[in-house]
């Protein structure tokens, strides 16, 4: 039976699979700090924490052995909950479920239904394709940008969602991302692992700074930008009404061409060329974002902020402070 | 003592036992009484409490909320503590769209008194003032309408979502609405995304015909009839326009009779279709654009993702008209009558005075009005409650 296999708990150590190597081995804090067999593990979770931060994709680590591969999952996890920044537990829940898919997309179909039993599912399996439980659908699909995804456009009964294999792995991709961001207590560590954190920390502010000084501050957004604008960011898809809606907002209040084609950078179908000219012409047009009326009928306005247009919202919000 | 909170303190005192919430202790209570004052962030141990508050206060609007909270009386949301939130559906007739709606409009001049039929004026024809009220009124097409919507939805949470029976609460708001609850455990920690995507769901806003009627290459695929969701229900509709059609009483566009043959097996097999000409494509899509309009719920999409809302106490009296916030099974919503079966006051009756035109109405089976304003009535509680709570009336 999979279940058993060994080399399971290797990629996916975040399984109960992993959970019962940790106890029949006893593995505690100390040997994860000092154990010289475990250095690897220390060295790969180093790896992949400041691959998180860089943006960056680690799979050096792939093959390790089951509980080499658990030490450094759990490293990875204690020395980020220890260090405790929310926008680091962004990036690691990013990095380690992306890493995640690169193993998951090659799963047969009841491996992933297994996967998606220990990340909360209920799935049944139907030939090459799979029922998911229509609550971990949208909590998966929440964050999943295209029309595809959208539950009008498939097929729902009952209470679950048939999908395919590959559409599978993508989404238990996202849970593995949601269940990451939970919010874990903070762990005491010892020396060797808070010097990893003490590292990672120092990247991270680097980051951080690099950031702030290319980008203006946020405070008067609207909702329904701010989401878009976050949307962008993690590189979700957009329908087209949602890229001109944030693009006329941004030009209006003052962002250059450039800085808007960046926040498009993440896109996974990014062109450069295209988005430049995209963006150039709405510029050129000074089109207004569309008014709260016809955001709303768009699915685009998340609140009823008493505003006609976005762009009011703003002029309000920066008069306030 | 105002007698129209006098006849909401006789209903809550005599009908006090058909008032329930669940899970009483976890929900944040709000009231408003007959002078204004709003009383926020109360939590009550249990029904009884509830019970015994309402005939208290006698409030003219007594709301409780979606959210199951640790702290419900903490006053802001982060105190409060958010366990979980049953999703809701709201279905008012104002968003309908429907002329019935507009039944018994009128307006009066907030300065002069003035008063008309219909929609209001730019300004008062007699003091030239612009702040005008506009005045609606209840009519059984409106309700009927909404009514439908609602029994919409119920089959599509049954047949989509899979929630049913006693997963689901429905009521009437006492209105010009109606309310659908999932209290389902599964969907209590559902977040604000996941509950745009469902109300996106019902209202057929996120329905994409270009992904339902797919092409790649020379290779159209197309819903089927034993497809769930609106791919099923828009296969099956098809289905059916293309079989009915054999002997041409409906008009198809030309692109799909021609092949018809091919599509009946599309939609009924699943077996995809070859080399689709540009106009099938189009009018296949335009098609199921045109059936989810006709079947789509029109739910009021900004209240389903918030999770923060507070809804009427099943059985609890509206403000603004007298009814009962009448909870019902979904058996008990298809020959539900607002105007009859929602009443809760009394028929004592009341001497009233207008101040605004009163259309023709019916209530409980009796018919009352039409009445010019400035003219004193003698109506049974229950419509008078009605022509006072509205706004176009005062007891003299
Ligand atoms: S009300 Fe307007 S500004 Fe506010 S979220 Fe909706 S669309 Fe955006
Ligand atoms: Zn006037």
């Amino acid at each position: 039976m999979e279940e058993h296999d060994p080399a399971l708990a290797s990629r996916y150590p975040f399984t109960s699979l992993g959970e019962r190597l940790i106890e029949s081995e006893g593995l505690t804090e100390k040997d994860l700090a000092y154990d010289p067999l475990l250095e690897q593990s220390r060295r790969h979770a180093r790896g992949r924490l400041l691959s998180a931060v860089g943006g960056g994709l680690y799979l050096d680590d792939l093959y390790l052995p089951p509980l080499d591969a658990v030490a450094t999952y759990l490293i990875v996890r204690l020395v980020s909950s220890w260090i405790g920044d929310p926008f680091l537990n962004r990036l690691v829940a990013e990095h380690e479920s992306k890493r995640f898919h690169r193993l998951a997309r090659d799963e047969p179909i009841h491996v992933l239904a297994w996967l998606g039993g220990e990340l909360g599912a209920a799935i049944r399996l139907d030939g090459e394709r799979a029922w998911i439980d229509i609550s971990s659908y949208l909590r998966a699909a929440a964050g999943l940008g295209g029309p595809r995804w959208r539950l009008a456009n498939r097929d729902v009964r009952s209470g679950q969602v048939l999908v395919g294999r590959r559409e599978l792995a993508r989404l238990l991709q996202e849970l593995l991302r949601t269940h990451l961001l939970e919010p874990t207590p903070r762990p005491s560590l010892s020396p060797p692992l808070r010097a990893i954190g003490t590292e990672v920390t120092r990247r991270l502010e680097e980051r951080k700074s690099s950031i702030q000084s290319s980008r203006p501050s946020r405070q008067a957004l609207p909702p329904c930008i701010e989401r878009l604008v976050e949307k962008a960011e993690r590189g979700e898809n957009m329908s087209h009404q949602e890229r001109f809606t944030l693009a006329a907002y941004l030009l209006r209040v003052g962002w250059s061409v450039d800085r808007v084609v960046d926040l498009f950078r993440s896109a996974p179908d990014f062109k450069e060329r295209v988005a430049r000219y995209q963006v150039s012409h709405i510029a050129k047009g000074g089109y207004n974002p569309p008014n709260c009326e016809t955001l709303r009928s768009w699915g685009i306005c998340v609140e009823d902020c008493g505003v006609k247009s976005p762009l009011s919202y703003g002029r309000r919000g920066r008069r306030r402070r | 003592m105002n007698p129209l909170r006098a006849a909401f303190r006789e209903y809550y005192a005599l009908r006090s036992r058909s008032i329930f919430v669940p899970r009483i202790d976890l929900r944040e209570i709000m009231m408003v009484t007959f002078d204004g004052t709003v009383i926020r962030h109360v939590s009550v141990k249990n029904l009884e409490s509830l019970r015994a508050m309402l005939a208290r206060e006698a409030p003219r609007h007594a709301y409780y909320s979606v959210g199951l909270y640790e702290r419900p009386a903490a006053k802001s949301m982060a105190e409060k503590g958010l366990k979980g939130a049953e999703v809701l559906f709201d279905i008012d007739a104002d968003h309908l769209g429907v002329d019935e709606c507009d039944y018994g409009l009128a307006w009066r001049c907030k300065s002069c008194g003035e008063s008309g039929d219909g929609a209001p004026p730019d300004a008062c024809p007699k003091c030239g003032s612009r702040d005008l009220e506009r005045l609606d009124w209840l009519s059984e097409g409106c309700l009927e309408a909404a009514k439908r919507e609602a029994i919409r939805l119920l089959e599509i949470l049954e047949s989509d979502l899979g929630v049913s029976g006693d997963e689901l609460m429905v009521y009437y708001t006492g209105h010009r609405g109606y309310h659908v609850r999932i209290l389902s455990e599964r969907f209590l920690g559902l977040g604000k995304e996941e509950r745009r995507e469902l109300a996106s769901h019902v209202s057929g806003l996120s329905f994409d015909p270009e992904e339902v009627f797919y092409v790649k290459g020379s290779v159209l695929t197309t819903p089927r009839v034993d497809e769930g969701g609106w791919r099923g229900r828009i296969a099956r509709e098809m289905l059916q326009l293309l079989e009915g059609s054999s002997g041409g009483k409906t008009a198809l566009p030309s692109s799909v009779a021609e092949r018809r043959g091919e599509l009946v097996r599309a939609l009924g097999e699943g077996v995809p279709l070859i080399n689709p000409t540009r106009a099938l494509v189009r009018d296949l899509r335009r098609m199921a654009e045109e059936i989810v309009q006709a079947r789509r719920v029109r739910i009021d999409e900004m209240v389903t993702p918030d999770t923060s809302r507070l809804t009427r106490i099943p059985n609890s009296l509206h403000g603004k008209t007298g009814l009962r916030a009448m909870a019902l099974s979904p058996d008990e919503l298809r020959d539900f009558q607002p105007l009859g079966d929602a009443v809760g006051l009394s028929d004592d009756q009341i001497r009233v005075f207008t101040t605004a035109p009163v259309p023709r109405f019916r209530v409980k089976g009796e018919s009352f009005g039409p009445y010019e304003p400035g003219v004193g009535v003698d109506l049974p509680m229950f419509a008078a409650a009605l022509i006072l709570l509205k706004g176009r009336g005062v007891i003299p």
